[in-house]
């Protein structure tokens, strides 16, 4: 009995919370290959396919490099924020995926498994919040150099992404009105019974979410906190080694988490796609957490997708389409929603 | 018991590190210093069990207010700001307000301790809360919210004034 205890009450949590570091880390690396093979073939040129299969090992190998990597801190630098700054944005992108429903819990025996650290009743005001914390690491890191073009890269992020987080709170309302709930898992179970998800239901919605989110993560086409042909590499451009790798990481780990939130939010979560087609049934049989990851690899490419295809915004142009167009209709789309679901 | 544990080490680290914002000659760390400050106080309310004020913590206070203090700091030239003497009355003003608060909370502490009230549960005070907020206290709420706008449209028409007498 007491073995049993011991497995349920130590090493089941501790499990997860290891899992719960890996997986940033692993989909970091998966990503990092999909992204230069994908961008490379798409650009018609090969990309890393030596090191492994198809260049599967070349992450490693660069990760391995930046291991090795001499740590470097310039005389001029502010030695405390510079140090702080790469721990910051790791802590806050990391911390937020305990909050992060993978899929459906478990039964093993009589003990359920949940496959989620925290389930929170404002599990999505807290991810969201987190996910916003990591901007400091971006601003001490900029202001920390000392240097030029660190500088101007922080202080376009943080303007970038305080404009963002407007349409974003604005649409992610939008979808709480319908789930009545700012619980993940309550959101997902909502999509599960009312048997459609909110990303039909709210294509407005998905779509002024989706756009912001990619300006909030600092990724193309609204990547000019650190569009290299302007700023070198913005706010990251005096990091080396290690420090350079947490903001690396945990800027693929905030890809993971924007789009976990948007499959959480708009496209069910785990639950299988066609509730409605008993032709379909059959896809329920896979299970919860393999949907999830189809569908976050889905957005994932997405992203690597709209990378190849778009050239960069001009900065007042990135600024204008925040607060000229999507807050605008972020807003009219939160009035509808809201008249919609008053009269229903 | 864990818990405790968890609100003294929150709580602790929220007096610190407001300690080491007033005491850090440099502006930055000061902001970096209210930015774990905000952050342990938002860990301080999960441990109470109060998620809501939590996350409305950080999302408010640490994604919001102190990455604007950050911004007006980076962008106002901190040289230029140098520290003036001030006369004896200010002086003392400055120091008597804080004084006299940590006395009062000293008193409160020490001298009658009301048992809290019975707290409602967990899942149910997050929806209280939000219809308490809007039908018994829907008057102060509006006006909270008209004042909000009001110091919204005054920031904007200052704002504007110095940018119509900028010579570019």
């Amino acid at each position: 009995m007491t073995n049993t205890g011991f497995v349920f009450d130590v090493l089941i949590p501790v499990g997860k919370i290891v899992a719960v570091i890996l997986y940033p880390m692993l989909m970091t690396i998966v990503m990092i290959w999909l992204e230069r093979r994908v961008v490379a073939l798409m650009q018609k040129r090969l990309g890393p396919n030596r090191v492994g299969f198809q260049g599967i090992l070349q992450p490693f190998a660069d990760a391995f490099k930046l291991f090795l990597k001499e740590d470097i801190m310039q005389d001029q630098a502010d030695p405390l924020l510079f140090k702080v700054a790469p721990v910051l944005v790791m802590f806050s992108s990391l911390l937020a995926f305990c909050f992060v429903p993978l899929g459906e819990p478990i039964r093993i025996g009589t003990y359920q498994l949940t496959l989620w650290i925290a389930q929170s009743p404002v599990g999505l005001l807290l991810v969201l919040g987190l996910s916003s914390i990591s901007v400091f690491g971006v601003i001490f890191g900029g202001w920390a150099s000392n240097s030029k073009y660190p500088l101007m890269g922080a202080l376009r992020s943080v303007v970038q992404i305080l404009s963002y987080e407007i349409p974003i709170g604005l649409t992610v309302l939008s979808v709480v009105f319908f789930a009545r709930s700012i619980d993940l898992v309550e959101i997902v179970n909502h999509q599960s019974q009312a048997k459609i998800w909110f990303g039909f239901m709210l294509p407005v919605s998905f779509v002024v979410f989706w756009i912001s989110a990619i300006a909030e993560t600092n990724r193309a086409p609204f990547d000019l906190p650190e569009a290299e042909s302007e700023l070198v590499a913005g706010y990251h451009t005096e990091y080396s080694g290690m420090k350079f790798a947490f903001f690396y990481i945990a800027e693929y780990a905030h890809m993971v988490l924007v789009s976990s939130l948007v499959v959480i939010m708009f496209f069910g979560g785990w639950l299988a796609p066609f509730p409605n087609v008993p032709a379909f049934a059959f896809l329920k049989v896979i299970p919860g957490f393999v949907w999830y990851l189809v569908k976050i690899m889905f957005f994932l490419y997405l992203y690597v997708w709209i990378r190849a295809t778009l050239p960069r915004y001009r900065f007042d142009e990135l600024i204008r389409l925040a607060w000229k167009w999507l807050i605008p209709l972020a807003l009219l789309n939160f009035l509808v929603v809201a008249l919609i679901r008053y009269i229903l | 018991m864990i818990a405790g544990l968890i609100f003294y080490f929150f709580a602790a680290l929220a007096v610190l590190s407001s300690l080491f914002v007033v005491t850090r000659k440099n502006a930055m760390h000061s902001v970096m210093y209210l930015a774990f400050t905000v952050l342990s106080v938002a860990g301080v309310f999960f441990s109470l069990q109060a998620e809501y004020l939590g996350a409305i913590q950080i999302l408010v206070y640490g994604g919001g207010i102190v990455v604007l203090y950050i911004f007006v700091i980076i962008i106002v030239n901190l040289n230029e700001i140098k520290p003036e003497r001030r006369k004896l009355f200010p002086r003392m003003f400055i120091f008597s307000l804080p004084a006299l608060l940590f006395l009062q909370i000293i008193n409160v502490l020490f001298t009658n301790r009301p048992t809290p009230p019975a707290g409602p549960e967990a899942g149910l005070s997050f929806t209280s809360f939000a219809e308490m907020l809007f039908s018994t206290y829907l008057i102060p709420f509006e006006i909270a919210s008209i004042l909000l706008l009001a110091v919204l449209i005054g920031a904007i028409i200052v704002a504007r004034k110095k940018l119509l007498h900028d010579p570019d």
